[in-house]
């Protein structure tokens, strides 16, 4: 199907066509809030690229843990994270495309072991699936994956100015401050490279959207932790790619309204079309290349998921646009404390477990899933104490390896296995006995 | 030689007296703990077969080489460590370090917030932190690590590093007087012998060496880079095919040593210097074309036909380098080889039937 | 923030429309045998994709895969293969589906209907389910089970489709004029009309006149 009236490479056309057709379908549900606006404005936001991508306008490149605020800030710039046509592919496309995306990676000569969120972002830069960046933007939050991406996205196009954001793994004021700092550093680079002028009154604008959508996000969080939780797990994990794609921008706004009055109507009304049995918080990648499967574990099993870490929004994020200094100080404090994962992996393993513990209280779950995308040896080399922590609470803990854009590392039914036999045989009878002895 | 092999059993550091900090990685400066009267030691796993406790702190998914030093200070074998210092190299090293901070006995966790760029802004950090934990030191082991001490361990370095070049170009001479796995030898027990006797060593090895035979019979001269490499049993496996390992780039090798340190008035910020602006590391975000150019100015220089590339299974830094290498190769060909391998054991047989093709494909 | 849920179980039919799984195949499973039949307008509708569509009826009980793979295509039963793409309910649910009073977007939504597979390919399958509250009522009435055809409203299978190409904006609304005319023939004239056979034939006219075998995508 073409963009704007053009025929663009397959994997868009996929996309876009895949996209409307489900804008069309969950259209007819109007209570539906959530899904049409995620739909409605992932396919603006995919449109504003293409216009910017046909009038020639500068674009910046930039892995998963970093944000696009201080580029919606220079104005009509394209952002572009390096994992969009990972998540595009898998959750509104073909899965079998982003699969081609991780094999012409490999191809390439890219690790196999790197996260497959970058190797179909790879991928997609090999296929030239993006717009040719006027400069690169590099962190190395959440982890070494975003190091070597970084550096891949670098070389394979290096004529390009790149600039990297070093993040420590502190926190505290001091850390944020350097970052700070940073930021600062890189607004004239942005400026140089883009040929655009940053414009403060326009990036009070876009903290003010950042703090509005902030809020509905909270607003989310809160209506999802009641029990039961009516709005569907398959919902939780959108809030990264908010974060990463449209955080500053109405278009992520419009997405997390949409979260928060979708989940407040439903909690309200209170229809309930499954029974809630477990809750869990899945705590770790999502299963990207299969959403359906959250309804499987609602139907089949009665598990639901108010929460995973992909969805977990900290209360961090507020920006103060008093000062340019405060600003800035706001915006190193979103990105590295409130972005998903980056917040938990970028320190020692104390946040990730401390986290687990808070969300698990807050919403009220009875376990714990940790879905481990293999790639993810932030997590994976914290396994031994985050099963030791969970064990001194008592909360019982699945852990599988799988791969969040991969199929072919743990297969659906492998996968409904594992979950089925943990909720059946180890929470649903825990619970039971729990409840007895109160 | 044989002393230098001895002195990579932990004997040295148990018989020295002083309070034996081991640490991480490259970025770490021995010239601080040796002002503070602390001997450094950087943390290796060999000798440790069993990495079992590692295994199940850090999972089979994370570096070999992070999961055997977890393994060896859990289970004992550096039981005469009075701490540890670790910095921010990569997720394995980070997490290994969680592991050490709750589950071992040590008394002292040191930790280094290193930045991943060479930018000019970012030198600040990189002092501070060198600072901070130089502070820390001083408060734990009740030292005091002064100027003029940080000075005398510069100078010591400095002789070690001088040691260290003059093998190295014995190393690289065609025909060479030392062979690559001599070479590593070397160049791990500067990280482990106190600089003093590491200088009496190699002073008697280079005397030695001036009236040996040189290395004959070699069918390539090559080069080595890549991620940490601490066994010279790899090296042995790829020269007993008739290749010569003429210059490396790895660490623990001849990368990572720190650059020579000018005197000055400010010694912290020269060894600050020094070693954050050495030959970057895979972890150094932005330095890709640095790490490229002093690899080909080494590929020039000691007049190789070959690269091999070695990393630790797991390693994304170093796989993603890989991949770097590969593109800039597919413009200006250069003979390339990659081997990923396991830490703790050598897969001689794989090892030897790959560089054999190898040198067969260069013509050698 | 305190509130006060009201739960309200939403529960499906309390009797189900089929007794038994011999009067199941008869009715779905007689109907899917028709799709043969109809292959050029069912391809169309899938985008001439070739892929499989799995069917897990439960209470009672029914497999059957729809595949698009072959030419023709082929509809099979107590299949053990996975499908490209699968949809997974109760027979009496997908008995509204096809009449168009379950809506496959609130059906998925509201756990009625659970679907598996890559979202593309799924689109694709799904429009078979826009078509198929045009013909099901037809066929339920020539197999002579007007009775299952149930009364109320139908909701809007979907939103509106945005139709950009200009002559489909101008086809669509004669379509429907002659689909329009077509059922008042039916209903004042013709009450023995074959709507299936007249849909099959539609298909017919569409290869013949566009030269399309059955195997070609679109372009």
């Amino acid at each position: 199907m073409p963009i704007l009236g053009k025929k663009r490479k397959q994997e868009w056309e996929t996309v876009w066509k895949t996209l409307s057709d489900l804008k069309m379908l969950f259209a007819g549900d109007q209570e539906e809030l959530a899904l049409n606006a995620l739909m409605q404005n992932i396919q603006n936001f995919i449109r504003e690229q293409f216009q910017k991508a046909d009038a020639g306008k500068p674009a910046i490149w930039y892995n998963i843990g970093y944000g696009p605020p201080l580029i919606y800030a220079l104005g009509d710039v394209n952002n572009v994270p390096l994992a969009e046509m990972s998540a595009l592919c898998s959750i509104i496309g073909d899965q079998a495309d982003t699969e081609a995306l991780i094999d012409a990676s490999e191809a390439a000569g890219y690790s196999a072991e790197c996260c497959s969120a970058d190797k179909a972002g790879i991928g997609a830069v090999v296929k030239g699936l993006y717009p040719d960046p006027c400069c690169i933007v590099g962190i190395n939050t959440p982890c070494d994956s975003q190091v070597a991406a970084f550096q891949a996205m670098a070389e394979l196009r290096n004529k390009v100015p790149v600039f990297p954001i070093d993040v420590p793994p502190y926190d505290d004021d001091r850390t944020l401050k350097y970052i700070a700092g940073q930021l600062a550093e890189m607004i004239p680079f942005l400026e140089k490279n883009t040929g655009r002028k940053m414009d403060w009154d326009r990036l009070k604008e876009v903290c003010q959207t950042v703090n509005r959508t902030s809020e509905y996000l909270w607003q989310w969080m809160e209506w999802r932790s009641l029990s039961p939780t009516l709005q569907p797990s398959k919902l939780c994990a959108f809030t990264m790619v908010l974060v990463i794609a449209l955080l500053g921008s109405p278009l992520g706004e419009n997405i997390a309204r949409g979260l928060a009055e979708d989940a407040r109507k439903k909690a309200q009304e209170g229809a309930k079309y499954f029974d809630e049995k477990v809750r869990a918080i899945w705590y770790q990648d999502p299963v990207w290349w299969d959403i359906q499967l959250y309804d499987w574990m609602e139907a089949e099993l009665g598990l639901v998921i108010p929460m995973d870490i992909f969805g977990f929004y900290a209360s961090e994020a507020w920006i103060d646009i008093a000062s340019k200094d405060s600003i800035l100080f706001g915006l190193a404090r979103l990105l590295v404390n409130c972005g998903p994962m980056s917040r938990q992996f970028r320190g020692t393993m104390k946040r990730y477990i401390g986290d687990f513990m808070y969300l698990h209280q807050r919403f009220q779950a009875d376990c714990g899933i940790m879905a481990g995308h293999i790639a993810c040896k932030h997590a994976w080399g914290g396994i031994g104490l985050f099963k030791e922590a969970c064990k001194k609470a008592g909360i019982p803990l699945l852990i599988f390896e799988f791969d969040m854009f991969d199929s072919r590392i743990l297969t659906r039914k492998e996968l409904q296995f594992e979950l089925k036999r943990f909720t059946n045989e180890i929470v649903i009878p825990q619970k039971a006995r729990l409840a007895r002895k109160s | 030689m044989s002393a230098l092999l001895k002195s990579t059993k932990p004997e040295c550091a148990l018989n020295s007296g002083m309070p034996v900090v081991g640490y991480f990685c490259s970025f770490i400066p021995p010239e601080l703990l040796m002002a503070g009267g602390l001997y450094p030691l950087r943390l290796n796993g060999l000798g440790v077969e069993d990495s079992s406790s590692g295994d199940a702190y850090l999972s089979h998914l994370t570096c070999s080489f992070a999961r055997h030093i977890t393994a060896a200070v859990l289970d004992g074998h550096y039981n005469y460590l009075a701490g540890q210092i670790s910095i921010n190299t990569c997720d394995h090293i980070r997490r290994a370090n969680d592991v050490l901070v709750q589950k071992s006995d040590l008394g002292y966790h040191g930790f280094l917030s290193v930045p991943r760029s060479f930018r000019a802004g970012l030198f600040p950090w990189y002092l501070e932190e060198l600072t901070r934990l130089k502070e820390s030191l001083e408060s734990y082991f009740q030292v005091r690590i002064i100027d003029q001490k940080l000075k005398q361990a510069i100078e010591q370095t400095n002789q070690a590093r001088a040691r260290i070049k003059t093998l190295d170009l014995l190393r690289r001479q065609d025909p060479p007087k030392l062979s690559g796995a001599e070479m590593l030898t070397v160049t791990v027990s500067a990280r482990i012998l106190p600089a003093e006797k590491f200088v009496a060593i190699a002073d008697s090895l280079i005397s030695a060496l001036k009236d040996s035979e040189p290395i004959t019979g070699i069918r390539g001269r090559l080069i080595l880079t890549g991620g940490p490499l601490d066994d010279p049993r790899f090296i042995t496996a790829i020269e007993s095919q008739g290749a010569h390992i003429a210059g490396d780039l790895v660490c623990f090798g001849t990368r990572g040593l720190g650059m020579d340190i000018e005197p000055s008035d400010n010694p912290m910020e020269s060894l600050a210097r020094a070693y954050l602006y050495q030959t970057p590391c895979a972890r150094m975000m932005s330095e890709f074309p640095r790490r490229f150019q002093a690899l080909m100015e080494l590929y020039r220089d000691c007049n190789a036909r070959g690269i091999i590339f070695q990393r630790i299974k797991f390693c994304q830094l170093w796989s993603g380098d890989a991949h770097n290498l590969r593109h800039r190769f597919q413009e200006n060909p250069v003979p390339f080889l990659v081997l990923d391998r396991e830490y703790g054991t050598v897969s001689t047989g794989q090892i030897k039937t790959r560089v054999q093709a190898f040198l067969e494909k260069i013509g050698g | 923030m305190a509130c006060r849920a009201r739960k309200k179980l939403r529960k499906g039919p309390q009797m189900s429309y089929f007794k038994s799984q011999q009067e199941l195949e008869q009715v779905i499973g007689g109907f899917l045998r028709i799709f043969p039949k109809m292959e050029p307008l069912m391809r169309e509708a899938i985008g001439h994709k070739k892929m499989a569509l799995k069917l897990e009826l439960s209470d009672p009980d029914l497999t059957a895969e729809i595949d698009f793979t072959r030419s023709p295509l082929e509809i099979r039963f107590k299949t053990k293969a996975e499908g490209a793409i699968a949809l997974t309910t109760t027979a009496d649910h997908f008995h509204r589906l096809l009449l168009g009073i379950l809506p496959i977007g609130p059906g998925v939504n509201h756990k009625q209907i659970l679907i598996r597979g890559s979202v593309a390919n799924l689109m694709s399958g799904v429009a078979l389910f826009y078509l198929a509250p045009t013909i099901y009522p037809f066929f339920l009435e020539s197999i002579g089970r007007k009775d299952l055809i149930l009364p109320g409203k139908r909701p809007p299978l979907h939103g509106e489709k945005i139709l950009e190409d200009k002559m489909t904006k101008i086809v669509s609304p004669l379509a429907f004029l002659l689909g329009y005319a077509l059922g008042l023939l039916k209903k004042h004239l013709a009450k023995n009309l074959d709507i299936v056979a007249a849909l099959e034939s539609m298909g017919k006219g569409l290869i013949s006149a566009t030269g399309q075998s059955l195997e070609e995508s679109k372009s």
